[in-house]
């Protein structure tokens, strides 16, 4: 008897493990999701410009990025911290070795303080740092011409590095005139490069006789100031609206994503509604009940399709029939974009629909058909002003879990939407109609895709997990809405 | 007031009662136009499927190795990764599962506490199966140094099924007429003994369907697999041994959704064939569930 | 049974009147005529037939799968059954109150406007007017007048029951059918239903289904008495339950059957 009591009470304690566990995995996912999402916090913020002094009227005004002797001034950009691949780098030229190949030289020297300059150690390409704090960070740009230039002025040349989005970036940043060369009086100046990103300032000539000379002329102070805390300035970066995270200057904005999945969503439930809240009506107060036995089972079957396989269908056959038809009207090339992606989803949410649609329609008490029949209302008044109605609330809990349906659907989006994140526009009636033509991205696929290419516990891996976790949120807060909802409109029989 | 209804009965009652009949039967044709295209689409897009795909389909398709660079030859070791993925999160889902059904259905009770265990319940059910994939990365590949492997896909898909499975468990055992069960405590059987012996053997078959269907639908879902157990079909070695559970495994979606990365290379006839196959598993299982139920049903009515 | 009227006058008649649910026949050959301006009690034990042969009437049944009819019924003179006979029209004339009160889930003043509104296309005041005068008819006008936007759902059973007598008093019909009204309320509720039909009869016909047989005998002019499908015995309640004809009446009547 005793060993019976000992198996019961390990029965009851396995039991009460198990049924805890839901709660637990909820916490899990979201502790790991969440924990995970620290490494988005990693990230460090590009900056990147170029300088150069140039002649007062040269062949690189117009685009400084041509000029070889202009220098980068770069912060943090992927791939290396500090100055430790010296390989990479050039020091800056001396007198000698630029006769006959160029008059002008810029340089920075490895730390910020002015008065320590070794002129050995100036560089003169992809300038780095260490790692950047919260605090300010300094730049000097050493600049001077050779004897061979003679005109009474030269210029300083600034311009933002390709790719580089100083909207986004979080930092304040300026450049000013930290000394000019001794006996040259130059007013002073100050440029908020934010405002002004791109630029010349004439200034007296300074010409390096000798070697030594070249760190005695004009110094040049590009500073960096954060504006933000380093939290703020991550999460300003996952809100705002370009998605790059392999670019020479990596953009982690949320947005495009998040548009992309909440509108591919919209799009098919509007598109699905109609149809699966008809058929619903339809199997539910039009059917005998033999067709609804196997009505059921039939669309079940439909929802139980392999999403990748729907998604190989949609490419195969609704793709290239976008593309020759809206597409081709709205000046789009590829039959992969929002529409296409839009359609199969749609074709996923009908079946998912109709059963939940259905479902509540049949918790409809038979007693308020017959209430309608007998005060001589036809089949469509009684469906129409009293069944939809009095399953109303069942109704829009279905609608708002096909919506977190197609919020988390990864293959589908991942083979049909084109792959490219694009922020919608709505400029004028034509650019609204062509988003549908566009290529997207979303959140799902974009997580299933870009985690095959990452460097685990990197910032972009982090990022991925602050989306995947912002997936579990929204789709958590959606389904227990709609079980509310759902909840709601059981009836008392 | 009786007279403006006689006045209104006078007047315009046939036109109206003609309108009314008219708008009526539109709006039931508008209903069944949906469900027309409803069916239409069930029918044309599994059809479709299955035209394209079953010419494909052949013994040396399903039991052979691809061959020259997944141009041509069979699937098999995708089958096989898809079938072992599915076995073995059964297997891992089948204890958890089935005693959290239990107690939703025979401990849990109604108090604050269990309305959190249900909604939690909710919650897992409705989140997306890629937020799985990113839990499975980060827990089982990860933390718990599985690697991309067999065993950490059965762990995440199981997490998947989970819920489902918890879910329809709950329901079997409901549907267990309360008499059997007031039938065994009248024995003298403790609550336990009576669960395991008499609800338990009754709720069986509803318990399996569940257990079935929601294992062959993880099987089937790519974003899991793709992130903790995939691998694209490289090389031929097939051995089965205890090494197998640490190596990630081919599989039909991941076989499917990497295909489609790659771009071209496995010709579509193949890639159809492997979607019927695909579906086929999928859908078999559904089937048989539908099977099973329709059976407990039957044998439910007779007794 | 017949006392002189003519055939005609009767506002339903019935011969020889057979419904089947698939193969069971419910009713095996009813045939009675029934006065205007009357009350008229349908009694008999569980499952004789009762609720069929009300249904039958406005054709209730029409959305049971399997049920058929056979024989002669005229309502008001014409056959309800007839090809391409016009339901809207049926149940406008004859409406219907179940067991269970059935509010729709809208609000109380919804409730009631819905038939005028769809049938006559009443709007606006006109329409308010029928819905007070329909309250007041089912003397429920007192109790809801200041919570006409709260749900028909909020109210009280006995109140619920009310409001779908008044929903259907405000299409105007002219024979009311009720099954079973009172079965699902209280003492006091059923005591205000009865007032309410005793009332009603003043404009319309009534045919009330009541397993209460002091009920029947408090309410009603006249009787019919159901068995195993068919009508035993009809006749004026007085006579019905003082001193039936059928040795099965008596028994019923005296509480020793059913
Ligand atoms: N929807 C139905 N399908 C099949 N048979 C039915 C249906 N409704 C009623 N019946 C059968 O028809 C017969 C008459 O039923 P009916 O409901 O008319 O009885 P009743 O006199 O109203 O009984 P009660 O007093 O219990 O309401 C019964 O034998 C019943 O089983
Ligand atoms: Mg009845």
């Amino acid at each position: 008897m005793r060993h019976l009591r000992l198996g019961d009470r390990l029965w009851t304690a396995a039991v009460y493990v198990s049924g805890m566990l839901i709660i637990g995995v909820v916490l899990a996912i979201f502790y790991y999701l969440a924990g995970e999402s620290r490494f988005a916090f990693d990230r460090k913020f590009d900056v990147g410009f170029r300088l150069a002094l140039q002649p007062a009227k040269g062949e690189y005004e117009a685009d400084v990025s041509l000029d070889p002797n202009a220098t980068l001034v770069t912060l943090n950009r992927e791939g290396s911290e500090g100055l430790d691949e010296k390989e990479e780098t050039l020091p800056l030229p001396t007198l000698e070795s630029l006769v006959g190949i160029a008059s002008f030289a810029t340089g920075s020297p490895l730390t910020g303080e002015l008065d320590k300059v070794d002129p050995e150690q100036l560089y003169r390409d992809d300038w780095r740092p260490k790692k950047m704090g919260s605090e300010e960070t300094r730049f000097l740009v050493y600049g001077f011409a050779t004897p061979e230039y003679k005109e009474p002025t030269m210029a300083l040349a600034w311009d933002k590095d390709q790719g580089f989005v100083i909207e986004e970036t979080p930092y304040a940043l300026t450049l000013e005139l930290l000394r000019a060369p001794e006996g040259v009086e130059v007013k002073p100046f100050k440029v908020d490069l934010k405002t002004q990103p791109k630029g010349r300032l004439e200034i007296p000539t300074f010409i390096a006789r000798t070697d030594a000379d070249r760190t005695q002329g004009y110094v040049f102070e590009l500073v960096a100031s954060p504006r933000s805390s380093h939290v703020q300035a991550v999460i300003g970066g996952m809100a705002s609206s370009s998605w790059e995270p392999t670019g020479a200057y990596q953009r982690y904005g949320f947005l495009p994503l998040i548009l992309a999945t909440v509108g591919l969503a919209t799009f098919a439930i509007l598109l699905a509604a109609p149809i699966a809240l008809g058929t619903a009506v339809y199997i539910s107060e039009m059917s005998s009940s033999r067709f609804r036995e196997w009505a059921k089972p039939l669309i079940e079957l439909l929802a139980s399709v392999p999403t990748v396989v729907l998604g190989f269908f949609g490419l195969i056959l609704v793709a290239p029939a976008v593309s020759n038809t809206i597409a081709k009207a709205l000046g789009a090339e590829s039959g992969r974009s929002f529409i296409t992606a839009g359609i199969i989803l749609a074709v996923l949410l009908i079946p998912v629909l109709t059963s939940l649609i259905e479902d509540s329609l049949r918790n409809v008490p038979q007693s308020l058909r017959d209430g309608g029949d007998a005060l001589g209302m036809s089949k469509a008044e009684v469906v129409r002003s009293i069944i939809v109605p009095a399953a109303k609330s069942g109704i829009i809990g279905a609608h708002v879990l096909a919506i977190a349906r197609a919020i988390g659907e990864t293959m589908i989006v991942w083979i049909l939407s084109g792959g490219t994140p694009s922020m919608p526009s709505f400029l004028n009636v034509r650019e609204a109609l062509a988003n549908l033509v566009k290529p997207v991205k979303g959140i799902p696929d974009t997580v299933a895709i870009e985690m095959g290419n990452v460097d685990f516990e990197g910032v972009h891996y982090g990022h991925l997990f602050t989306l995947g976790l912002l997936l579990f949120l929204i789709t958590m807060a959606l389904s227990l809405y709609a079980n509310q909802l759902m909840r709601r409109s059981t009836w008392r029989r | 007031m009786a007279t403006v209804i006689d006045k209104a009965k006078r007047e315009g009652l046939e036109a109206r009662d003609a309108q009314r009949a008219r708008s009526s039967r539109r709006y039931l044709g508008l209903l069944t136009g949906a469900a027309v295209v409803t069916f239409l689409l069930i029918v044309g897009i599994i059809g479709t499927i299955l035209i394209k795909g079953l010419p494909s389909i052949n013994w040396a398709f399903l039991s052979d190795l691809p061959r020259e660079g997944m141009t041509a030859g069979g699937i098999w070791p995708m089958i096989r990764g898809s079938l072992l993925l599915m076995f073995g999160t059964m297997l891992v889902v089948l204890p958890v599962g089935v005693l959290g059904g239990i107690y939703m259905a025979e401990y849990a009770g109604e108090s604050r506490f269990v309305g959190l265990i249900r909604s939690s319940l909710v919650s897992l059910a409705a989140t997306p199966s890629i937020v799985y994939g990113l839990f499975g990365l980060a827990v089982f590949v990860l933390a718990w140094k599985l690697g991309t492997s067999l065993m950490a896909g059965w762990l995440t898909l199981a997490l998947f099924s989970l819920p489902v499975v918890i879910i329809t468990t709950e329901s079997a055992i409901r549907a267990v007429p309360e008499s059997l069960v007031e039938g065994g405590l009248a024995l003298g059987l403790s609550k336990g003994q009576t669960i395991r012996k008499i609800v338990l053997p009754n709720a069986a078959s509803g318990i399996a369907t569940g257990i079935v269907l929601s294992t062959g639908r993880a099987a089937g879902e790519a974003p899991p697999i793709l992130l903790t157990a995939g691998i694209y079909y490289s090389t031929g070695q097939l051995e089965m041994n205890l090494e197998t559970l640490r190596k990630p495994v081919a599989n039909l979606p991941y076989h499917l959704a990497e295909g489609y990365r790659q771009g071209g290379v496995i010709p579509e006839s193949i890639i159809w064939g492997t979607c019927v196959v695909l579906m086929g598993l999928v859908l078999l299982i559904n089937l048989g569930a539908i099977l099973v139920r329709a059976r407990s049903r039957a044998r439910s009515l007779q007794s | 049974m017949n006392n002189g009227t003519p055939l005609e006058d009767y506002v339903i008649s019935a011969r020889n009147l057979r419904a089947f649910y698939g193969n069971q026949e419910a009713l095996k050959g009813v045939g009675c005529q029934v006065a205007g301006r009357r009350v008229t009690s349908l009694i008999g034990p569980s499952g004789c037939g009762k609720s069929t042969f009300l249904r039958c009437l406005n054709r209730m049944n029409d959305r049971i799968p399997g049920f058929r009819i056979d024989g002669d019924l005229r309502i008001m003179g014409a056959d309800p059954y007839a090809k391409g006979a016009d339901l809207m029209k049926l149940r406008r004339q004859v409406g219907m109150v179940f067991q269970k009160p059935n509010p729709f889930p809208m609000t109380i003043f919804e409730n009631v406007a819905i038939g005028p509104k769809l049938h006559y296309g009443l709007k606006g005041s006109e329409l308010e007017g029928v819905v007070e005068e329909a309250l007041k008819e089912a003397a429920l006008w007192g109790e809801v007048r200041d919570v006409l936007t709260k749900s028909g759902l909020s109210l009280s059973g006995g109140q619920q029951q009310r409001l779908c007598i008044a929903r259907m008093l405000a299409v105007r019909p002219e024979v009311l059918l009720m099954d079973e009204p009172c079965s699902a309320l209280d003492p006091i509720s059923t005591a205000k239903i009865e007032e309410l039909i005793v009332a009603l009869k003043e404009r319309h016909t009534l045919l009330v289904v009541t397993h209460n047989l002091q009920q029947a005998e408090r309410i009603s002019d006249y009787t019919a008495f159901f068995m195993f499908g068919e009508l035993v015995e009809y006749g004026q309640s007085t006579q019905l339950f003082g001193s039936p004809v059928k040795s099965e009446t008596q028994d019923y009547v005296s509480g020793r059957f059913g």
